[in-house]
Protein backbone atom coordinates (compact mmCIF):
# COMPACT_ATOMS: atom_id res chain seq x y z
CA UNK A 1 0.00 0.00 0.00
CA UNK A 2 1.25 3.44 -0.94
CA UNK A 3 2.40 5.43 2.06
CA UNK A 4 1.42 9.08 2.42
CA UNK A 5 5.08 10.17 2.25
CA UNK A 6 5.57 8.31 -1.07
CA UNK A 7 2.47 9.93 -2.46
CA UNK A 8 3.72 13.39 -1.46
CA UNK A 9 7.13 12.78 -3.05
CA UNK A 10 5.49 11.50 -6.23
CA UNK A 11 3.18 14.50 -6.45
CA UNK A 12 6.04 16.94 -5.85
CA UNK A 13 8.21 15.34 -8.57
CA UNK A 14 5.25 15.33 -11.02
CA UNK A 15 4.53 18.98 -10.26
CA UNK A 16 8.16 20.00 -10.75
CA UNK A 17 8.39 18.01 -13.99
CA UNK A 18 5.21 19.71 -15.25
CA UNK A 19 6.50 23.16 -14.37
CA UNK A 20 10.01 22.58 -15.78
CA UNK A 21 8.65 20.84 -18.84
CA UNK A 22 6.69 23.88 -19.91
CA UNK A 23 9.39 26.53 -19.60
CA UNK A 24 9.07 29.17 -22.34
CA UNK A 25 11.26 28.82 -25.42
CA UNK A 26 13.37 31.87 -26.49
CA UNK A 27 11.13 32.25 -29.58
CA UNK A 28 8.01 32.39 -27.41
CA UNK A 29 9.67 34.90 -25.09
CA UNK A 30 10.70 37.09 -28.05
CA UNK A 31 7.19 36.93 -29.54
CA UNK A 32 5.67 37.91 -26.21
CA UNK A 33 8.11 40.82 -25.77
CA UNK A 34 7.34 42.11 -29.27
CA UNK A 35 3.58 42.02 -28.55
CA UNK A 36 4.16 43.88 -25.27
CA UNK A 37 6.27 46.50 -27.04
CA UNK A 38 3.57 47.00 -29.69
CA UNK A 39 0.96 47.26 -26.92
CA UNK A 40 2.90 50.09 -25.22
CA UNK A 41 3.29 51.91 -28.57
CA UNK A 42 -0.49 51.66 -29.06
CA UNK A 43 -1.05 52.89 -25.49
CA UNK A 44 1.11 55.92 -26.24
CA UNK A 45 -0.89 56.63 -29.41
CA UNK A 46 -4.21 56.39 -27.55
CA UNK A 47 -2.84 58.69 -24.84
CA UNK A 48 -1.87 61.30 -27.47
CA UNK A 49 -5.33 61.13 -29.04
CA UNK A 50 -7.14 61.54 -25.75
CA UNK A 51 -4.77 64.24 -24.52
CA UNK A 52 -5.50 66.21 -27.72
CA UNK A 53 -9.24 65.92 -26.97
CA UNK A 54 -8.66 67.24 -23.44
CA UNK A 55 -10.10 64.03 -21.99
CA UNK A 56 -7.35 63.46 -19.42
CA UNK A 57 -5.98 65.51 -16.52
CA UNK A 58 -2.25 66.38 -16.57
CA UNK A 59 -1.22 64.30 -13.53
CA UNK A 60 -2.70 61.15 -15.11
CA UNK A 61 -1.01 61.89 -18.45
CA UNK A 62 2.34 62.03 -16.64
CA UNK A 63 1.63 58.67 -14.95
CA UNK A 64 0.81 56.99 -18.25
CA UNK A 65 3.92 58.45 -19.93
CA UNK A 66 6.00 57.00 -17.08
CA UNK A 67 4.23 53.62 -17.38
CA UNK A 68 4.83 53.59 -21.16
CA UNK A 69 8.55 54.35 -20.69
CA UNK A 70 8.95 51.64 -18.04
CA UNK A 71 6.93 49.14 -20.07
CA UNK A 72 8.93 49.80 -23.23
CA UNK A 73 12.24 49.51 -21.39
CA UNK A 74 11.24 46.23 -19.79
CA UNK A 75 9.93 44.73 -23.06
CA UNK A 76 13.07 45.86 -24.93
CA UNK A 77 15.28 44.23 -22.30
CA UNK A 78 13.25 41.01 -22.50
CA UNK A 79 13.47 41.04 -26.30
CA UNK A 80 17.24 41.54 -26.16
CA UNK A 81 17.60 38.72 -23.64
CA UNK A 82 15.44 36.36 -25.73
CA UNK A 83 17.40 37.15 -28.92
CA UNK A 84 20.82 36.72 -27.27
CA UNK A 85 22.71 33.61 -28.47
CA UNK B 1 -44.14 47.67 1.27
CA UNK B 2 -41.20 47.10 3.60
CA UNK B 3 -40.52 43.75 1.86
CA UNK B 4 -40.45 45.50 -1.53
CA UNK B 5 -38.03 48.04 -0.09
CA UNK B 6 -35.83 45.23 1.25
CA UNK B 7 -35.81 43.52 -2.14
CA UNK B 8 -34.92 46.79 -3.88
CA UNK B 9 -32.17 47.47 -1.34
CA UNK B 10 -30.87 43.93 -1.70
CA UNK B 11 -30.72 44.20 -5.49
CA UNK B 12 -29.00 47.60 -5.28
CA UNK B 13 -26.51 46.09 -2.83
CA UNK B 14 -25.81 43.28 -5.29
CA UNK B 15 -25.28 45.68 -8.20
CA UNK B 16 -23.24 48.25 -6.30
CA UNK B 17 -21.15 45.64 -4.54
CA UNK B 18 -20.37 43.34 -7.47
CA UNK B 19 -17.61 45.23 -9.26
CA UNK B 20 -14.29 45.37 -7.40
CA UNK B 21 -10.59 45.21 -8.24
CA UNK B 22 -10.71 41.56 -9.32
CA UNK B 23 -13.76 41.69 -11.58
CA UNK B 24 -12.65 45.00 -13.12
CA UNK B 25 -9.04 43.93 -13.78
CA UNK B 26 -9.97 40.51 -15.17
CA UNK B 27 -12.73 41.97 -17.39
CA UNK B 28 -10.32 44.62 -18.71
CA UNK B 29 -7.62 42.03 -19.44
CA UNK B 30 -10.10 39.66 -21.08
CA UNK B 31 -11.62 42.34 -23.32
CA UNK B 32 -8.27 43.84 -24.30
CA UNK B 33 -6.73 40.50 -25.33
CA UNK B 34 -9.64 38.41 -26.54
CA UNK B 35 -12.39 40.89 -27.50
CA UNK B 36 -15.82 39.51 -26.62
CA UNK B 37 -14.63 35.88 -26.49
CA UNK B 38 -14.64 35.57 -22.69
CA UNK B 39 -18.07 37.01 -21.86
CA UNK B 40 -19.17 33.43 -21.15
CA UNK B 41 -16.71 33.23 -18.22
CA UNK B 42 -18.37 36.21 -16.51
CA UNK B 43 -21.82 34.70 -17.18
CA UNK B 44 -20.72 31.34 -15.74
CA UNK B 45 -19.18 32.94 -12.64
CA UNK B 46 -22.26 35.10 -12.13
CA UNK B 47 -24.65 32.13 -12.25
CA UNK B 48 -22.43 30.24 -9.81
CA UNK B 49 -22.15 33.13 -7.31
CA UNK B 50 -25.92 33.75 -7.51
CA UNK B 51 -26.49 30.11 -6.47
CA UNK B 52 -23.87 30.32 -3.70
CA UNK B 53 -25.15 33.60 -2.27
CA UNK B 54 -28.71 32.26 -2.27
CA UNK B 55 -27.52 29.10 -0.45
CA UNK B 56 -25.59 31.09 2.15
CA UNK B 57 -28.66 33.26 2.80
CA UNK B 58 -30.96 30.24 2.99
CA UNK B 59 -28.66 28.46 5.42
CA UNK B 60 -28.61 31.54 7.66
CA UNK B 61 -32.38 32.12 7.45
CA UNK B 62 -33.40 28.52 8.17
CA UNK B 63 -30.70 27.32 10.58
CA UNK B 64 -29.63 30.73 12.06
CA UNK B 65 -26.07 29.53 11.51
CA UNK B 66 -23.41 31.39 9.62
CA UNK B 67 -21.29 29.35 7.24
CA UNK B 68 -18.12 28.98 9.37
CA UNK B 69 -20.17 28.29 12.46
CA UNK B 70 -22.16 25.53 10.71
CA UNK B 71 -19.01 24.04 9.11
CA UNK B 72 -17.21 23.76 12.44
CA UNK B 73 -20.27 22.24 14.10
CA UNK B 74 -20.95 19.77 11.26
CA UNK B 75 -17.38 18.68 10.37
CA UNK B 76 -15.41 19.38 13.54
CA UNK B 77 -12.60 21.83 14.18
CA UNK B 78 -9.87 19.65 12.58
CA UNK B 79 -11.62 19.67 9.20
CA UNK B 80 -12.74 23.28 9.53
CA UNK B 81 -9.10 24.42 9.67
CA UNK B 82 -8.75 23.54 5.94
CA UNK B 83 -11.45 25.92 4.59
CA UNK B 84 -10.41 28.42 7.28
CA UNK B 85 -6.85 28.45 5.91
CA UNK B 86 -7.93 28.46 2.24
CA UNK B 87 -10.51 31.24 2.60
CA UNK B 88 -8.24 33.13 5.00
CA UNK B 89 -5.24 33.18 2.64
CA UNK B 90 -7.29 33.95 -0.48
CA UNK B 91 -9.29 36.68 1.30
CA UNK B 92 -6.11 38.26 2.62
CA UNK B 93 -4.63 38.44 -0.91
CA UNK B 94 -7.89 39.85 -2.28
CA UNK B 95 -7.93 42.39 0.56
CA UNK B 96 -4.44 43.55 -0.45
CA UNK B 97 -5.64 43.76 -4.08
CA UNK B 98 -8.60 45.94 -3.08
CA UNK B 99 -6.38 48.23 -1.04
CA UNK B 100 -4.19 48.40 -4.17
CA UNK B 101 -7.26 49.53 -6.17
CA UNK B 102 -8.09 52.24 -3.62
CA UNK B 103 -4.51 53.54 -3.64
CA UNK B 104 -4.36 53.59 -7.45
CA UNK B 105 -7.57 55.63 -7.61
CA UNK B 106 -5.90 58.10 -5.24
CA UNK B 107 -2.74 58.12 -7.36
CA UNK B 108 -4.74 58.79 -10.55
CA UNK B 109 -6.47 61.76 -8.93
CA UNK B 110 -3.52 63.29 -7.05
CA UNK B 111 -0.37 62.17 -8.86
CA UNK B 112 1.12 60.93 -5.54
CA UNK B 113 2.48 57.36 -5.82
CA UNK B 114 -0.04 54.72 -4.77
CA UNK B 115 2.47 53.18 -2.34
CA UNK B 116 2.18 56.25 -0.09
CA UNK B 117 -1.58 55.84 0.11
CA UNK B 118 -1.56 52.21 1.33
CA UNK B 119 -1.31 52.83 5.09
CA UNK B 120 -3.68 55.88 5.16
CA UNK B 121 -6.24 53.92 3.10
CA UNK B 122 -6.04 50.92 5.44
CA UNK B 123 -6.43 53.27 8.42
CA UNK B 124 -9.55 54.86 6.88
CA UNK B 125 -11.05 51.40 6.26
CA UNK B 126 -10.22 50.31 9.81
CA UNK B 127 -11.72 53.50 11.29
CA UNK B 128 -14.99 52.96 9.45
CA UNK B 129 -15.13 49.34 10.68
CA UNK B 130 -14.30 50.41 14.23
CA UNK B 131 -16.84 53.25 14.40
CA UNK B 132 -19.50 52.12 11.91
CA UNK B 133 -22.21 49.51 12.02
CA UNK B 134 -23.21 46.72 9.64
CA UNK B 135 -25.98 48.67 7.87
CA UNK B 136 -23.69 51.60 7.11
CA UNK B 137 -20.99 49.36 5.68
CA UNK B 138 -23.26 47.08 3.67
CA UNK B 139 -25.78 49.57 2.30
CA UNK B 140 -23.68 52.76 2.30
CA UNK B 141 -20.84 51.50 0.14
CA UNK B 142 -23.19 49.59 -2.17
CA UNK B 143 -25.31 52.69 -2.79
CA UNK B 144 -22.18 54.67 -3.64
CA UNK B 145 -21.05 51.69 -5.71
CA UNK B 146 -23.83 52.45 -8.18
CA UNK B 147 -21.30 54.80 -9.79
CA UNK B 148 -19.98 51.62 -11.46
CA UNK B 149 -23.10 51.77 -13.67
CA UNK B 150 -21.01 54.27 -15.69
CA UNK B 151 -19.52 51.19 -17.40
CA UNK B 152 -22.97 50.26 -18.74
CA UNK B 153 -23.50 53.81 -20.04
CA UNK B 154 -20.04 53.74 -21.65
CA UNK B 155 -20.66 50.32 -23.22
CA UNK B 156 -23.88 51.60 -24.83
CA UNK B 157 -22.10 54.73 -26.07
CA UNK B 158 -19.51 52.56 -27.80
CA UNK B 159 -22.27 50.79 -29.81
CA UNK B 160 -21.11 47.18 -29.59
CA UNK B 161 -22.40 44.77 -32.26
CA UNK B 162 -25.07 42.87 -30.33
CA UNK B 163 -24.57 39.68 -32.37
CA UNK B 164 -20.87 39.59 -31.36
CA UNK B 165 -21.72 40.20 -27.70
CA UNK B 166 -24.27 37.35 -27.72
CA UNK B 167 -21.75 35.10 -29.50
CA UNK B 168 -19.33 35.78 -26.60
CA UNK B 169 -21.76 34.00 -24.27
CA UNK B 170 -20.90 30.70 -25.96
CA UNK B 171 -17.57 29.15 -24.88
CA UNK B 172 -15.25 28.44 -27.82
CA UNK B 173 -11.61 27.72 -28.56
CA UNK B 174 -9.35 30.79 -28.25
CA UNK B 175 -8.22 32.64 -31.37
CA UNK B 176 -4.64 32.77 -29.97
CA UNK B 177 -2.55 32.14 -26.83
CA UNK B 178 -4.62 29.30 -25.25
CA UNK B 179 -2.64 29.37 -21.96
CA UNK B 180 -3.45 33.06 -21.43
CA UNK B 181 -7.05 32.49 -22.53
CA UNK B 182 -7.73 29.76 -19.97
CA UNK B 183 -5.78 31.55 -17.26
CA UNK B 184 -7.89 34.68 -17.86
CA UNK B 185 -11.07 32.57 -17.89
CA UNK B 186 -10.32 31.02 -14.48
CA UNK B 187 -9.28 34.40 -13.10
CA UNK B 188 -12.68 35.77 -14.16
CA UNK B 189 -14.48 32.86 -12.48
CA UNK B 190 -12.32 33.37 -9.37
CA UNK B 191 -13.17 37.09 -9.33
CA UNK B 192 -16.90 36.39 -9.68
CA UNK B 193 -17.04 33.50 -7.18
CA UNK B 194 -14.96 35.11 -4.44
CA UNK B 195 -15.72 33.24 -1.19
CA UNK B 196 -15.81 36.52 0.73
CA UNK B 197 -19.07 37.36 -1.08
CA UNK B 198 -21.07 34.41 0.27
CA UNK B 199 -19.33 34.28 3.67
CA UNK B 200 -20.07 37.98 4.13
CA UNK B 201 -23.66 37.48 2.93
CA UNK B 202 -24.33 34.66 5.41
CA UNK B 203 -22.93 36.71 8.30
CA UNK B 204 -25.01 39.68 7.15
CA UNK B 205 -28.18 37.58 7.13
CA UNK B 206 -27.53 36.56 10.75
CA UNK B 207 -26.62 40.16 11.73
CA UNK B 208 -29.94 41.26 10.18
CA UNK B 209 -31.76 38.43 12.05
CA UNK B 210 -33.24 36.73 9.00
CA UNK B 211 -35.75 33.90 9.47
CA UNK B 212 -37.66 31.66 7.06
CA UNK B 213 -39.88 34.60 6.09
CA UNK B 214 -36.86 36.00 4.24
CA UNK B 215 -36.41 33.05 1.87
CA UNK B 216 -38.24 34.72 -1.04
CA UNK B 217 -36.42 38.01 -0.52
CA UNK B 218 -33.16 36.07 -0.37
CA UNK B 219 -33.87 34.27 -3.64
CA UNK B 220 -34.88 37.43 -5.49
CA UNK B 221 -32.03 39.61 -4.22
CA UNK B 222 -29.39 36.92 -4.83
CA UNK B 223 -30.68 36.19 -8.33
CA UNK B 224 -31.31 39.71 -9.58
CA UNK B 225 -28.58 41.48 -7.59
CA UNK B 226 -25.83 39.18 -8.83
CA UNK B 227 -27.18 39.07 -12.40
CA UNK B 228 -27.30 42.86 -12.70
CA UNK B 229 -23.90 43.07 -10.98
CA UNK B 230 -22.51 40.61 -13.53
CA UNK B 231 -23.83 42.89 -16.28
CA UNK B 232 -21.60 45.70 -14.98
CA UNK B 233 -18.58 43.39 -15.32
CA UNK B 234 -19.71 42.42 -18.84
CA UNK B 235 -20.01 46.15 -19.67
CA UNK B 236 -16.39 46.68 -18.49
CA UNK B 237 -15.28 43.81 -20.74
CA UNK B 238 -17.20 45.31 -23.69
CA UNK B 239 -15.51 48.70 -23.11
CA UNK B 240 -12.08 47.01 -23.11
CA UNK B 241 -12.96 45.03 -26.23
CA UNK B 242 -13.96 48.19 -28.11
CA UNK B 243 -11.38 50.66 -26.75
CA UNK B 244 -8.20 48.57 -26.26
CA UNK B 245 -8.52 45.38 -28.34
CA UNK B 246 -8.68 47.02 -31.82
CA UNK B 247 -5.38 48.87 -31.17
CA UNK B 248 -3.65 45.78 -29.78
CA UNK B 249 -3.36 47.24 -26.27
CA UNK B 250 -3.01 44.47 -23.68
CA UNK B 251 -3.60 45.50 -20.07
CA UNK B 252 -0.24 45.11 -18.32
CA UNK B 253 -0.73 47.90 -15.78
CA UNK B 254 -3.63 49.63 -14.07
CA UNK B 255 -2.64 52.92 -15.77
CA UNK B 256 -4.17 51.57 -19.01
CA UNK B 257 -7.62 50.84 -17.56
CA UNK B 258 -9.06 54.41 -17.16
CA UNK B 259 -9.14 54.62 -20.99
CA UNK B 260 -12.18 52.34 -20.83
CA UNK B 261 -14.30 55.27 -19.66
CA UNK B 262 -12.28 58.27 -20.84
CA UNK B 263 -12.59 57.12 -24.48
CA UNK B 264 -16.40 57.12 -24.66
CA UNK B 265 -17.14 59.72 -21.94
CA UNK B 266 -14.12 62.06 -22.18
CA UNK B 267 -12.90 63.83 -19.03
CA UNK B 268 -16.11 63.05 -17.10
CA UNK B 269 -15.42 59.40 -17.92
CA UNK B 270 -11.94 59.62 -16.43
CA UNK B 271 -13.30 60.97 -13.14
CA UNK B 272 -16.16 58.45 -13.15
CA UNK B 273 -13.54 55.71 -13.51
CA UNK B 274 -11.51 57.07 -10.60
CA UNK B 275 -14.67 57.35 -8.46
CA UNK B 276 -15.83 53.86 -9.44
CA UNK B 277 -12.43 52.30 -8.74
CA UNK B 278 -12.13 54.05 -5.37
CA UNK B 279 -15.65 53.28 -4.14
CA UNK B 280 -15.80 49.71 -5.49
CA UNK B 281 -12.42 48.76 -3.99
CA UNK B 282 -13.01 50.66 -0.73
CA UNK B 283 -16.38 48.92 -0.28
CA UNK B 284 -14.90 45.51 -1.12
CA UNK B 285 -11.98 46.08 1.28
CA UNK B 286 -14.44 46.92 4.07
CA UNK B 287 -16.42 43.75 3.39
CA UNK B 288 -13.36 41.50 3.11
CA UNK B 289 -11.74 42.82 6.29
CA UNK B 290 -15.04 42.26 8.07
CA UNK B 291 -15.39 38.81 6.50
CA UNK B 292 -11.96 37.82 7.83
CA UNK B 293 -13.15 38.80 11.30
CA UNK B 294 -16.39 36.86 10.82
CA UNK B 295 -14.57 33.79 9.46
CA UNK B 296 -12.14 33.47 12.35
CA UNK B 297 -14.52 34.52 15.12
CA UNK B 298 -17.46 32.42 13.96
CA UNK B 299 -15.25 29.44 13.18
CA UNK B 300 -13.54 29.50 16.56
CA UNK B 301 -16.71 30.29 18.50
CA UNK B 302 -15.75 33.81 19.62
CA UNK B 303 -18.22 36.62 20.18
CA UNK B 304 -18.71 38.53 16.95
CA UNK B 305 -20.84 41.25 15.34
CA UNK B 306 -20.24 44.54 13.54
CA UNK B 307 -23.20 45.98 15.45
CA UNK B 308 -21.40 45.29 18.74
CA UNK B 309 -18.89 47.75 20.21
CA UNK B 310 -15.31 46.58 19.52
CA UNK B 311 -14.68 46.08 23.25
CA UNK B 312 -17.67 43.71 23.40
CA UNK B 313 -16.27 41.55 20.57
CA UNK B 314 -12.58 42.25 21.07
CA UNK B 315 -11.08 39.19 19.33
CA UNK B 316 -13.37 39.69 16.31
CA UNK B 317 -12.21 43.33 16.03
CA UNK B 318 -8.61 42.23 16.56
CA UNK B 319 -8.69 40.08 13.40
CA UNK B 320 -9.47 42.98 11.03
CA UNK B 321 -7.25 45.29 13.05
CA UNK B 322 -4.29 42.98 12.31
CA UNK B 323 -5.28 42.01 8.74
CA UNK B 324 -5.65 45.56 7.40
CA UNK B 325 -2.15 46.92 8.11
CA UNK B 326 -0.57 43.64 6.95
CA UNK B 327 -2.47 43.82 3.64
CA UNK B 328 -1.51 47.49 3.28
CA UNK B 329 2.15 46.56 3.75
CA UNK B 330 1.95 44.26 0.70
CA UNK B 331 1.03 47.28 -1.45
CA UNK B 332 3.40 49.68 0.32
CA UNK B 333 6.24 47.20 -0.33
CA UNK B 334 5.78 47.76 -4.07
CA UNK B 335 4.06 44.54 -5.23
CA UNK B 336 2.35 45.31 -8.57
CA UNK B 337 -1.39 45.64 -7.71
CA UNK B 338 -2.55 44.33 -11.10
CA UNK B 339 -0.38 41.19 -10.99
CA UNK B 340 -1.40 40.62 -7.37
CA UNK B 341 -5.08 40.99 -8.29
CA UNK B 342 -4.96 38.60 -11.25
CA UNK B 343 -2.94 36.00 -9.31
CA UNK B 344 -5.31 36.25 -6.30
CA UNK B 345 -8.28 35.60 -8.57
CA UNK B 346 -6.65 32.52 -10.11
CA UNK B 347 -5.81 31.21 -6.62
CA UNK B 348 -9.42 31.84 -5.61
CA UNK B 349 -10.54 29.59 -8.47
CA UNK B 350 -8.01 26.97 -7.39
CA UNK B 351 -9.38 26.95 -3.84
CA UNK B 352 -13.05 26.74 -4.84
CA UNK B 353 -13.67 23.03 -4.08
CA UNK B 354 -12.32 23.49 -0.53
CA UNK B 355 -14.74 26.36 0.11
CA UNK B 356 -17.71 25.16 -1.88
CA UNK B 357 -17.95 21.40 -1.27
CA UNK B 358 -18.46 21.69 2.54
CA UNK B 359 -21.19 24.28 1.84
CA UNK B 360 -22.91 21.86 -0.54
CA UNK B 361 -22.80 19.10 2.09
CA UNK B 362 -24.42 21.46 4.60
CA UNK B 363 -27.03 22.57 2.06
CA UNK B 364 -28.13 18.95 1.61
CA UNK B 365 -28.39 18.21 5.32
CA UNK B 366 -32.02 18.32 6.57
CA UNK B 367 -30.73 18.83 10.12
CA UNK B 368 -29.77 22.36 9.08
CA UNK B 369 -32.17 23.10 6.23
CA UNK B 370 -35.30 21.09 7.17
CA UNK B 371 -37.36 20.89 3.98
CA UNK B 372 -35.32 23.65 2.31
CA UNK B 373 -32.37 21.51 1.19
CA UNK B 374 -30.81 22.02 -2.25
CA UNK B 375 -32.32 20.75 -5.47
CA UNK B 376 -30.16 18.84 -7.95
CA UNK B 377 -29.83 21.80 -10.35
CA UNK B 378 -28.07 24.07 -7.85
CA UNK B 379 -25.93 21.17 -6.56
CA UNK B 380 -24.83 20.18 -10.06
CA UNK B 381 -24.25 23.74 -11.32
CA UNK B 382 -22.12 24.85 -8.37
CA UNK B 383 -20.16 21.60 -8.11
CA UNK B 384 -19.42 21.52 -11.85
CA UNK B 385 -18.25 25.15 -12.03
CA UNK B 386 -16.08 24.81 -8.89
CA UNK B 387 -14.38 21.57 -9.93
CA UNK B 388 -13.84 22.63 -13.57
CA UNK B 389 -12.48 26.05 -12.51
CA UNK B 390 -10.12 24.35 -10.05
CA UNK B 391 -8.86 21.85 -12.64
CA UNK B 392 -8.36 24.52 -15.31
CA UNK B 393 -6.55 26.72 -12.75
CA UNK B 394 -4.32 23.78 -11.82
CA UNK B 395 -3.16 23.51 -15.45
CA UNK B 396 -3.33 27.17 -16.51
CA UNK B 397 -1.52 28.65 -13.49
CA UNK B 398 1.89 26.99 -14.07
CA UNK B 399 1.53 27.38 -17.85
CA UNK B 400 0.91 31.09 -17.43
CA UNK B 401 3.70 31.51 -14.90
CA UNK B 402 6.40 29.40 -16.52
CA UNK B 403 5.42 28.29 -19.96
CA UNK B 404 3.59 28.96 -23.19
Amino acid sequence: MLRRADLLVGLTISGLAFVLGCTKSPEAKAKEAKATLASWEATNKLLDEQRARGALPDQYVRQVIRAVEEGRAQATAELRQASAP
Amino acid sequence: MSKLLEIALGIVTGIGGFLEAGSLATAAQAGSEFGFQLIWAIALGTVCIAFLVEMAGRLAAVSRHTLPDAMRERFGIAFFLLPLAAVGVVSFLVLASEIGGVTLALEFSTGVSHRWWAIPSAFAIWLLLWKGNFGLIEKGTSMLGLVTLAFIVAAFKLHPASAEVVAGLVPRAPSHDPAKYWFTAVSIVGASVSPYLFYFYSAGAVEDQWDEGYLTINRITAGFGMTFGGMVAVAALICAALVLYPGGIQVDRYEQIPFLLSSPLARAGFWLFVGALFIACFGAALEIALELGYLVAQGLGWRWGENLRPRDAARFALVYTVALPLAALVIAAGIDPLKLTIMSMALTALSLPVTVVPLLVLMNDPQYLNEHTNGWVSNAAVLAVSVIACLVALVALPLQLFGS
